[in-house]
C-alpha cells in the first residue's frame, strides 16, 4: 500500500500550558459604554482617547460583520471579557522582578533566552497588560524609544501618539477596527530617529492566558527618514473550549529611505478568532518588509496592508500558513499604489491538511498617479488530502496604463514529477515528500532570523510514517 | 422605470471595497421576446418552449448555485437572475436540437434596432456522439436607449463535440446581457470562442458545469473596450467530475474611459479527481483613464487536481515595443497593431471560413481597400 506523508500537526505541547487564572482584575464579560468608560479610568487615559473610545464604541454598534470571509459566528461578543489584569500587575524591566508563573511561562516560549541572545529589546504582554519592557542600553543611546503605548501617552511623546494613533486603520476600516478603537490596552510605541539603524530586532510577544477573553494590544512604530529597523511579533496561548478573541492592531510610519521589516509568528490556539489588522505606510524611497508565519487560531483574517504612498516607496510580503483540522484560515495582503515608481511584490505559500481551510486574499491597488508601478503577486497551496479546502482569491484594480502588473498562483497537491526525481536520486519515498513540504515553507523560514526559523520549522515537523504490503 | 438586478455573482466574495462581487445591472421592467430568422438548417430541429421551464431556476445564492450544479443544473454566467426576467416577461425559448455528426452550423443573428427592449433565450441540445457549430452573431449600429440580451444554454452529451463563436459588436449606447451556460456530460468538449468587439455596456457570463468524467471546456475570449464602454464579465468552470479539463483564457485591450471588470473562477468540487484548470488573461492598457478590475479565483475542494492561474496587466513589455519600433513604427502604431492582433487572434478561430472572413473585414475595412 502507497504511503502517504503525514505532516505532523503544530507542536503545541509548550503553548498549550495553562497558568491557573489568578487574575487581580477582570471585567465582566460583554461590551457597552460602562465596559469602556471604566477601561478608559483603568488606564487613566487623556480624555481625547476616552473620546475616542466612545465614538468607537458607537461605530462597532452600528457596522455589520464582515459577509465573504469565514464565518465567525462561535464568536459572541457578550461573552468576551475584554480586560484582564493579570494578578500583581506591574510593567519591569526584569525578568527577575516578573511574577513567577508568568515568567515561566515566557521561558517556556524562549523569550528570556532570546532577548539575551539575539534581541534588542523586548515587550512581553500577558492578557491585557505588558508585564515587562526592556530596551538595550546600546540601542537608548541611539535615540531609539522602545516603550509601552500608555506611558507614552502622557509623556513627551504624547502628541505624537495622538497625531498617528489610528490614523492609518481608522476605526471605520471595519467592525473590529472599532472594537480595537474602544477597547485596546497594552501594546508598544517605537520610534526610531532620523538615519538610525537598530542593528538587531526588537520584540513583542503576546500571551492570552485567560479562558474568554480578549486581547486588543496596539503597536505603533515610527520609522524616521533613513532608519532601519527589524521587529518581531510572536503570540499563543493555551487551547480552551470557549471562543477567545484577538483583535490588535499594527501600524507602521515608514519614513522617506527608511526601511521596515516586520516579522510575525503566530501561533494563537484553535479556539482563538484572530481578527488583526496591520497596515503600513510608506514615503518616498521607503520600504516595507512583511514576513508572515500564521499557524494557529481557529479563524483567521489577517491582511497585512502597505500604502505606497511616496515615489519610489516599495513593499514586500513574505508570507506561510498552515491550516489543520477546526482551522479555518483566510490571509493575505494588499498593497495600494498611490505615488509613481512604487513596487509590490507577494510571495505565500499555503498547506491546508486534515480538513483545515485555507484562504488567500489579495488585494493590488494601482492609482493613476502610480506611474511606472509594478506588481507581482504569487500564491502557491499545498493540500495533503480530499478532506482539506484552499481557495486563492487574489483582486487586481489597475487604473493607469504605465504599470507592469503579472499574478499566479498554484493549486495541488505534491509533484508526483517531483517525487520521482528525488527516489532517482536514492532517497525513499517518504523522505522525498518530507524534503519538498520542508521546502515548500522555506520562502518564510530563509527571511526569518535563525532561531525563528528554527521555531517556526519546530512548528512544521515532519514525520513520515512507513506501511509495508 | 429602472429595475436593478445583481448578476455576475463572483463565486466566492471578496472585499466590498473592490465593487467585484456583483454586478448590479440597470434593467428595463420589460421585456419583449425577439424573434429568431431561422431558416430550416440540415442536422437540426427546433421548436419553442414557454417561460415556465426558467421557473426551477429563481435566484439562489452561489452555495446553493454550486450545488444543484452538481445535480446537473445548468446555470448561467450571468446567473440566475436572468431567468428570473425571462420568466416575468413569458418570453418563449427556442430549442434547438441536433443528434448528427455534421449539422450545418447553427446560425444565430440577433440585430438590434433604436428603442430595442428584447430577450431571446435559446435551448441547445446537441445529443450523445453528436458534433455541432453554432454561431451567435450580434449586431447593433447607432441605436438609442436600448436594451437588449441573450442567454443561450447548451446541454452536451456524451461524447459530443460544440464549438461556439460568439461575435458581438454592438453600438456604445446600448445595454446587453450576454448570458452563457452548459452542462457537459462524460467525454465532450465545449470550446467557446468570444470576441466582444464592441458592446456599449456588456454584462457577459459563462459558466460550464463539467459534469461528466473527462469532458474538456476551453474558452477563448478576445476583447477591446474603448470611450465611455463597459465590459463586465463573469467566467465560470465547475469541475464537478473526474478527469475533467478546462482552460479559460482571455486577451483584452482598454482604451480611453474604459472599464472592464474580468472575474474567472475554476471551482474544483470534492469527488473531481484529476482534474486540471487554468486561467489566464493578459490586458493592454492604452489610456491612463481605463479602469480595470482582474479577480482569478481558484477554488479547490479536492486535493489531486491542478490548478493554476497567471496573467498580466498593463503595458508592452519593452522588449516587444522597441523591437517593433525599430520596424519603423512610433509607440502609437505598435500599440495599435498589438492591440488589433488580439481580437484578431481570436476571430481566426472561427471555423466558418465565410463568418470568420466577414468579421475580419468588418474589423480591418482598411485593408480589403
Amino acid at each position: 500500500m502507497k504511503e502517504k506523508t503525514r505532516v505532523e500537526d503544530v507542536d503545541r505541547s509548550i503553548y498549550d500550558i495553562k497558568n491557573k487564572d489568578l487574575d487581580a482584575y477582570k471585567f465582566q464579560s460583554g461590551l457597552d459604554q460602562d465596559v469602556v468608560l471604566q477601561l478608559s479610568y483603568e488606564k487613566n487615559d487623556p480624555k481625547w482617547m476616552r473620546s475616542f473610545r466612545l465614538r468607537c464604541l458607537e461605530m462597532f454598534n452600528e457596522m455589520n460583520m464582515p459577509q465573504w470571509g469565514p464565518a465567525i459566528d462561535g464568536l459572541d461578543m457578550d461573552n468576551i471579557v475584554t480586560y484582564v489584569r493579570p494578578k500583581d500587575n506591574k510593567m519591569v524591566a526584569d525578568w527577575d522582578e516578573v511574577p513567577d508563573e508568568i515568567k515561566s511561562t515566557f521561558e517556556r516560549l524562549g523569550i528570556p533566552q532570546a532577548e539575551r541572545e539575539a534581541l534588542a529589546g523586548v515587550g512581553a504582554q500577558y492578557d491585557s497588560e505588558l508585564v515587562y519592557h526592556n530596551l538595550k542600553e546600546e540601542v537608548k543611546q541611539q535615540g531609539v524609544i522602545y516603550s509601552d503605548l500608555e506611558s507614552a501617552l502622557h509623556g513627551e511623546y504624547a502628541d505624537m501618539i495622538r497625531d498617528h494613533f489610528m490614523k492609518l486603520v481608522p476605526p471605520n476600516d471595519h467592525k473590529f477596527a472599532a472594537l480595537h478603537g474602544a477597547v485596546w490596552s497594552g501594546g508598544s510605541f517605537v520610534y526610531v530617529p532620523p538615519g538610525v539603524k537598530v542593528e538587531i530586532p526588537l520584540q513583542s510577544y503576546f500571551r492570552l492566558n485567560a479562558p474568554g477573553a480578549g486581547q486588543f494590544e496596539h503597536t505603533l512604530i515610527i520609522v524616521d527618514e533613513g532608519a532601519d529597523l527589524h521587529f518581531i511579533e510572536g503570540c499563543s496561548a493555551p487551547k480552551y473550549n470557549i471562543a477567545n478573541l484577538h483583535a490588535g492592531c499594527v501600524e507602521l510610519f515608514v519614513g522617506k529611505n527608511a526601511k521596515m521589516r516586520y516579522s510575525t509568528i503566530e501561533n494563537w490556539s484553535k479556539n482563538m478568532y484572530n481578527l488583526n489588522t496591520k497596515k503600513a505606510r510608506v514615503e518616498e524611497g521607503g520600504s516595507v518588509e512583511w514576513i508572515s508565519g500564521s499557524f494557529g487560531s481557529h479563524v483567521s483574517y489577517l491582511y497585512p496592508t502597505s500604502v505606497l504612498a511616496g515615489r519610489g516607496a516599495s513593499s514586500e510580503f513574505t508570507g506561510v500558513t498552515f491550516s489543520g483540522g477546526g482551522q479555518d484560515l483566510d490571509t493575505g495582503c494588499k498593497a495600494i499604489h498611490l505615488a509613481p515608481d512604487t513596487t509590490s511584490f507577494v510571495n505565500t505559500r499555503s498547506i491546508s491538511k486534515d480538513g483545515g481551510k485555507n484562504t488567500f486574499r489579495s488585494s493590488i491597488v494601482v492609482m493613476p498617479e502610480a506611474k511606472n508601478s509594478k506588481a507581482a503577486v504569487s500564491c502557491e497551496s499545498l493540500m495533503l488530502d480530499s478532506i482539506s479546502r484552499s481557495d486563492t482569491i487574489p483582486a487586481m484594480d489597475i487604473r493607469t496604463k504605465d504599470a507592469d502588473i503579472g499574478h499566479e498562483a498554484k493549486i495541488g497537491k505534491i509533484s508526483d514529477d517531483a517525487v520521482f526525481y528525488l527516489m532517482s536520486r536514492g532517497l525513499s519515498e517518504e523522505e522525498a515528500k518530507a524534503l519538498i513540504v520542508s521546502g515548500f515553507a522555506d520562502n518564510v523560514s530563509k527571511e526569518l532570523p535563525l532561531e525563528y526559523a528554527v521555531e517556526m520549522n519546530n512548528l512544521i515537523r515532519l514525520e513520515m510514517i512507513g506501511s509495508i504490503g | 422605470m429602472i429595475v436593478k438586478i445583481e448578476g455576475n455573482h463572483l463565486p466566492k466574495e471578496t472585499w466590498n471595497r473592490l465593487d467585484v462581487n456583483i454586478a448590479e445591472i440597470d434593467c428595463l421592467p420589460d421585456f419583449s421576446g425577439k424573434d429568431i430568422d431561422v431558416l430550416e438548417i440540415e442536422g437540426w430541429t427546433q421548436g419553442r418552449f414557454g417561460s415556465k421551464y426558467h421557473e426551477d431556476l429563481s435566484p439562489r445564492d452561489t452555495d446553493e448555485i454550486r450545488a444543484l450544479s452538481k445535480k446537473g443544473e445548468i446555470f448561467s454566467g450571468v446567473g440566475p437572475e436572468v431567468d428570473k426576467l425571462i420568466v416575468a416577461n413569458r418570453i418563449k425559448s427556442y430549442r434547438f436540437q441536433t443528434a448528427t455528426k455534421n449539422p450545418k452550423p447553427l446560425i444565430i443573428n440577433l440585430e438590434y434596432l433604436s428603442g430595442s427592449a428584447d430577450f431571446t433565450p435559446v435551448e441547445i441540445v446537441v445529443e450523445d456522439d453528436a458534433e455541432a457549430v453554432v454561431i451567435e452573431q450580434i449586431t447593433a449600429k447607432k441605436v438609442v436607449h436600448s436594451m437588449a440580451g441573450a442567454q443561450i444554454k447548451f446541454k452536451i452529451g456524451k461524447n459530443s463535440k460544440v464549438t461556439f463563436v460568439q461575435v458581438q459588436d454592438i453600438d456604445s449606447n446600448m445595454i446587453f446581457i450576454n448570458d452563457v451556460g452548459a452542462v457537459q456530460q462524460e467525454d465532450s468538449e465545449f470550446n467557446v470562442i468570444t470576441a466582444i468587439i464592441s458592446g456599449g455596456t456588456t454584462y457577459y457570463g459563462c459558466q460550464s458545469n463539467l459534469y461528466g468524467k473527462r469532458a474538456k471546456y476551453n474558452h477563448d475570449i478576445g476583447y477591446m473596450v474603448k470611450g465611455d464602454e463597459k465590459l463586465d464579465m463573469n467566467i465560470v468552470a465547475e469541475h464537478i467530475a473526474k478527469k475533467t479539463e478546462a482552460s479559460i483564457h482571455a486577451e483584452g485591450v482598454l482604451r480611453d474611459n474604459a472599464y472592464k471588470v474580468f472575474r474567472s473562477t475554476v471551482d474544483f468540487n470534492a469527488g473531481c479527481t484529476a482534474s486540471v484548470g487554468e486561467e489566464r488573461e493578459n490586458v493592454l492598457l492604452m489610456d491612463d483613464t481605463v479602469i480595470n478590475k482582474t479577480v482569478p479565483l481558484i477554488l479547490c475542494d479536492e486535493e489531486d487536481v491542478e490548478g493554476a492561474h497567471g496573467g498580466t496587466i498593463g503595458r508592452l513589455d519593452d522588449e516587444t515595443l522597441f523591437y517593433m519600433m525599430s520596424r519603423g513604427m512610433t509607440k502609437e502604431e505598435v500599440y495599435q497593431k498589438i492591440a488589433n492582433a488580439r481580437l484578431d487572434a481570436v476571430v481566426n478561430k472561427i471555423p466558418v471560413p465565410e463568418v470568420r472572413d466577414w468579421w475580419i473585414n468588418r474589423l480591418h475595412p482598411e485593408e480589403e481597400e
